[in-house]
C-alpha cells in the first residue's frame, strides 16, 4: 500500500502574477552596480539564465552610447560605474519575440534604474523621482506620465504591495524603514519593429527602479 | 461521506495566464465573534459560492454554530480561543467535477490541528508554523501571506519544512496554502468528484 504523503503546494494564483519575471539593478554603498533577473520578491535566476543576458544588457550612467562593461557572476551581472549618478539598464533581447494566441507578435523590453537622484528620464519607460531623493515618483513613458497604472513595490523585507499611479502618473512609495525598495510596472505599446526576420507589432515594457533608504 | 482513494497530494496547476484572482476562505474577528469570508482579503466576495458540509469547531464548551449569510459565515465564537471552519466547494473545471475543501483557522494559540490541512504554530503565539496533513507534518512548497495592511509575501520553507513569518505591520495576517490530492476522488451527495483540492488558511491579528 502506498502510504507516503507528498505535499507539493500550489503555485500562487494571486495578485502577484504581474511580477512574473523582472530585470532590476541595485547599487551598493561601494558603488558597484549589480543587475539581476528573476523575481524581485523571491529569488534571482542563476547560471545560464544570467549568462545569456550578459551580451545584450546595456548598463550606463548618463550616456546610453557609452555602456559599461559587465562581469558575469552566478546570480548577477556587475559593473563599476564612477561617481554617484543614477544607473540605467536596458535589454530588449531577454526573450525572443513571441506570437500570442491573438496572432500578435510581441517583444519584451526591460528598462531598469538604480537611484533616485535625477528627476529626469533617460529610458523609454522609467520611474522618475519628482525631485532628488523623493519617495514620490512619476511613471514616465516616452516623456508622458502614465496615469492609473498598477505599480508593485517590494520593500526591504520582501513584502510587496500593489499601488496605482494617480491622474498625474505619480505614486508615493510607503517607506517604512531602512533598506532597498524596488518599484515595478508594465506597459504595452503599439510599436512596429523588425527583430531579426520577425515583424513585431507590440512591445511589452517593464520598468523597475531600486533605491536605498539609509 | 468522503472516500479518499489516495493521500498523495501533488502540485495544483492554476491557470498560468494572467493575474488570476486568488480565492480562499478565511476567518477574521467580527462583532458576532468571528466571520468567515471568501475571495481575497483585499476584495472579499459579495456572495458566497454554493458550499457543502459546513463545519465549525472551537475550543468553547459548546460548539459554535455557524450562520450562513449571503457574503459570509457568522460564527459565535468564544473570544481568545482558536476557531476553525471547514467547507466543501463543488465546482467544474475542464469538464471535471472538482471538489475543493476550504479550511480556515483563526488564532495561533494551539499547537495541534483539527482540519485535515492546517498551518499550526510550533509554539503558542509564535511566528514559526508547520503544515499538518491529517496529523503528519509535511513541507509547504510555498505559503502566500496577505495582510490587512495591503502587503503580500511568499514564504518558502526552511530545511525542516517550517515557515517563519515576520509581522512588521499591525492588523490581520492571513497565511494560505493549497494542494491537490493526487489521484484523489470523493463522492459527496451522490456526485463523484475526480479532482480533490485542499486550501487552508490561518489568520491572526497583530496588535500595534
Amino acid at each position: 500500500m502506498f502510504k507516503k504523503t507528498f505535499l507539493l503546494l500550489a503555485l500562487s494564483s494571486g495578485a502577484f502574477a504581474a511580477t512574473a519575471h523582472q530585470l532590476w539593478v541595485e547599487r551598493d554603498g561601494n558603488g558597484v552596480a549589480r543587475v539581476y533577473v528573476g523575481d524581485v520578491d523571491g529569488q534571482a535566476d542563476t547560471g545560464a539564465e544570467v549568462q545569456q543576458i550578459a551580451a545584450t544588457t546595456q548598463l550606463f550612467q548618463a550616456d546610453p552610447a557609452q555602456p559599461l562593461s559587465l562581469a558575469v557572476h552566478d546570480d548577477h551581472l556587475s559593473a563599476r560605474p564612477t561617481g554617484k549618478g543614477d544607473i540605467r539598464v536596458s535589454n530588449d533581447a531577454v526573450w525572443k519575440p513571441w506570437t500570442g494566441k491573438d496572432g500578435v507578435t510581441k517583444l519584451a523590453v526591460f528598462n531598469a534604474r538604480a537611484g533616485r537622484s535625477e528627476p529626469r528620464s533617460v529610458l523609454p519607460y522609467e520611474f522618475v523621482p519628482v525631485k532628488a531623493g523623493s519617495n514620490t515618483f512619476t511613471l514616465d513613458f516616452r516623456g508622458r506620465p502614465v496615469a492609473g497604472r498598477q505599480v508593485t513595490v517590494v520593500n526591504p523585507g520582501k513584502w510587496s504591495k500593489q499601488l496605482k499611479t494617480d491622474a498625474r502618473g505619480r505614486v508615493e512609495v510607503p517607506v517604512g524603514g531602512k533598506g532597498r525598495y524596488v518599484l515595478i510596472a508594465a506597459h504595452t505599446a503599439d510599436e512596429a519593429r523588425t527583430v531579426g526576420d520577425q515583424q513585431v507589432a507590440k512591445v511589452d515594457y517593464t520598468a523597475t527602479l531600486s533605491f536605498v533608504v539609509r | 461521506m468522503r472516500a479518499m482513494s489516495s493521500v498523495a497530494l501533488a502540485l495544483a496547476a492554476f491557470s498560468p495566464t494572467g493575474p488570476a484572482l486568488a480565492q480562499y476562505l478565511w476567518l477574521q474577528p467580527a462583532a458576532t465573534g468571528a466571520e468567515a469570508r471568501y475571495g481575497e482579503l483585499r476584495q472579499p466576495a459579495a456572495e458566497l459560492p454554493p458550499l457543502l458540509e459546513l463545519r465549525a469547531s472551537g475550543t468553547a464548551r459548546q460548539a459554535p454554530s455557524p450562520q450562513l449569510r449571503a457574503d459570509r459565515i457568522d460564527i459565535d465564537a468564544t473570544p481568545g480561543t482558536d476557531l476553525r471552519v471547514a467547507v466543501a466547494e463543488p465546482g467544474r473545471q475542464a469538464g471535471q467535477h472538482v471538489l475543493t475543501y476550504r479550511q480556515a483557522r483563526l488564532g495561533r494559540q494551539e499547537t495541534s490541528a483539527v482540519n485535515d490541512l492546517e498551518l499550526v504554530p510550533t509554539e503558542a503565539g509564535g511566528n514559526t508554523f508547520r503544515l499538518l496533513w491529517k496529523g503528519t507534518t509535511v513541507s509547504a512548497a510555498q505559503v502566500q501571506v496577505d495582510t490587512s495592511a495591503g502587503w503580500h509575501r511568499t514564504l518558502r520553507p526552511a530545511a525542516d519544512g517550517t515557515v517563519t513569518l515576520p509581522t512588521p505591520f499591525p492588523g490581520l495576517y492571513l497565511m494560505e496554502v493549497s494542494a491537490r490530492v493526487n489521484g484523489g476522488s470523493v463522492t459527496l451527495d451522490g456526485r463523484k468528484y475526480t479532482e480533490v483540492r485542499h486550501s487552508a488558511t490561518l489568520s491572526f491579528e497583530v496588535q500595534p
